[in-house]
């Protein structure tokens, strides 16, 4: 039982594999019999070659590095503003309690549609994508950093009161270790909130990495192109996603 | 156990007067910091107007006919791609629910698709679907299925597998288990995904923005 259930998830994932290999097969034999118009939809074969055309033509890797360090500012900023935020909330219940809900509503607005007024005041530069990334992220980061140290349990924290821990010292070695793993959640969260904004503005202002390539190569109609960049830009999402999920695992050994 | 934060927001909360006061401290703390830097001239004044100008612009906004005309347009949108990317969402999302095999085939491949930028598809929903609500109601319903497949889901596996029995000792076709027990059941993990996703369906509005600057150069 115990053997069989990691060899079925194998197969299914071989499976998953090859049905999607074979999904892309008929696309192309669709395609070359003319029942879908290739000008609309290019052979996956075509795309397979754009791939390393787009990485060496369209210097995709130094278009990568920008956008990495677009996102790396933003988490700065997040790390730098979002959590100190929620520390507040958390200290100032008050303050949570008339601001949380401002905030919860903060994450469900679309920000990316106010890059006209970001793009007046910080120009059509990689601080407006910056900070646009930096406001669609900071919702969830403040959110459950409050939700972290909220989270501390009562009796940690007077452990550390009958032992006459000052306030600073009952931060630091109560309730921030208490509270790191749901930090480390939000950081998450608030990171793929401002890749995909991030991203998105790119492509809406025609600046910067990855978002403008995809721009650049549709006014182009590089149909190809188009579509390798997608599928580039969804490889580095994935890898993205994929090591802050593993951090947050390595964080949280429990889930 | 009892968490430190819960009960200093307990205690808070007996007391809404305090909150109401600081509410309004901070709007209007905002709006008088608006309105200083719109009279600084810090930033461009069409950047930054007064609040008296944008109130002018908003009763402007919410006079004119064009604008309920365009919030019907708006409307009919995100209605149409949360009715089809929900439907679809919920529909893959009990199947991978409901088998195992699929969701170890193919719910990673969903999981790392999800955070992907979904602005990233709108040149090619563009060549799809042409300039017109089509591409926009295809951008919000790829927007919006991501989260209710994920959702749905991870609901369905949730559900008690004791009411599941209960429905299969009846007898129950795979529509009414689906009608009568999971649905129900997993009522409380899926409406989440389906108020976030009609409550921001900004990659719709982005579109719109961004097809009419297309539709603008195209002509």
């Amino acid at each position: 039982m115990t053997q069989s259930q990691p060899t079925s998830r194998h197969a299914a994932r071989i499976f998953g594999a090859v049905s999607v290999i074979a999904a892309l097969a008929a696309i192309e034999s669709l395609i070359r019999a003319g029942v879908i118009n290739r000008f609309i939809v290019p052979l996956p074969t075509e795309i397979l070659v754009a791939l390393p055309r787009i990485v060496v033509e369209e210097d995709v890797l130094h278009r990568l590095a920008q956008t990495a360090q677009e996102v790396l500012w933003a988490s700065l900023l997040l790390a730098g503003i979002g959590i100190p935020l929620g520390a507040l909330f958390y200290r100032y219940a008050v303050l949570r309690a008339a601001c949380e809900s401002w905030v919860g509503a903060l994450a469900a607005a679309p920000i990316v549609l106010m890059y006209p007024l970001f793009l007046v005041i910080f120009g059509r530069s990689a601080t407006t994508i910056v900070m646009i990334g930096f406001a669609s992220g900071l919702a969830p980061v403040i959110l459950k950093t409050t939700e972290g140290f909220a989270g501390a349990p009562r009796v940690l924290v007077d452990v550390g009161r009958s032992f006459r821990l000052s306030a600073s010292q009952e931060f630091r070695k109560i309730l921030l270790p208490a509270a790191l793993p749901a930090v480390f959640v939000g950081m998450r969260l608030g990171l793929i909130f401002a890749m995909i904004n991030i991203v998105g503005v790119e492509f809406l202002i025609n600046f910067g990495g990855l978002g403008q390539l995809i721009n650049e190569l549709a006014e182009r109609y590089d149909l190809p192109g188009t579509y390798g960049a997608i599928v580039f830009v969804v490889l580095t999402s994935a890898v993205f996603f994929d090591v802050t999920l593993r951090i947050e695992r390595w964080l949280r050994p429990e889930t | 156990m009892a968490a430190t934060g819960d009960l200093r927001l307990a205690r808070v909360r007996r007391a809404p007067s305090r909150v109401t006061v600081l509410r309004v401290v901070i709007v209007v703390g905002l709006l008088a910091g608006w309105e200083a830097l719109a009279a600084s001239g810090f930033l461009f004044r069409d950047v930054v107007p007064s609040l008296a100008a944008i109130a002018r612009a908003l009763i402007a906004v919410l006079t004119s006919a064009d604008f309920y005309g365009n919030l019907a347009v708006t409307a009919t949108e995100v209605g149409a791609a949360l009715a089809i990317g929900g439907a679809c969402g919920l529909a893959v999302g009990i199947a991978l629910g409901a088998n195992r095999f699929l969701s170890n085939a193919y719910e990673s491949l969903l999981y790392y698709l999800g955070p992907t930028p979904k602005i990233i598809f709108f040149p090619v929903m563009i060549m799809w679907f042409g300039v017109g609500s089509g591409s926009k109601i295809a951008m919000g319903a790829i927007s919006c299925f991501f989260p209710i497949v994920i959702s749905t889901a991870s609901g369905m596996r949730q559900v008690d597998g004791v009411l599941i029995r209960v429905g299969r000792s009846f007898r129950a076709t795979t529509w009414q288990m689906i009608g009568k027990i999971y649905l129900p059941a997993m009522r409380a993990p899926s409406s989440p995904a389906f108020d976030w996703v009609s409550a921001s369906p900004s990659s719709a509005r982005c579109s719109r923005k961004r097809s009419s600057r297309t539709a603008g150069s195209a002509t």
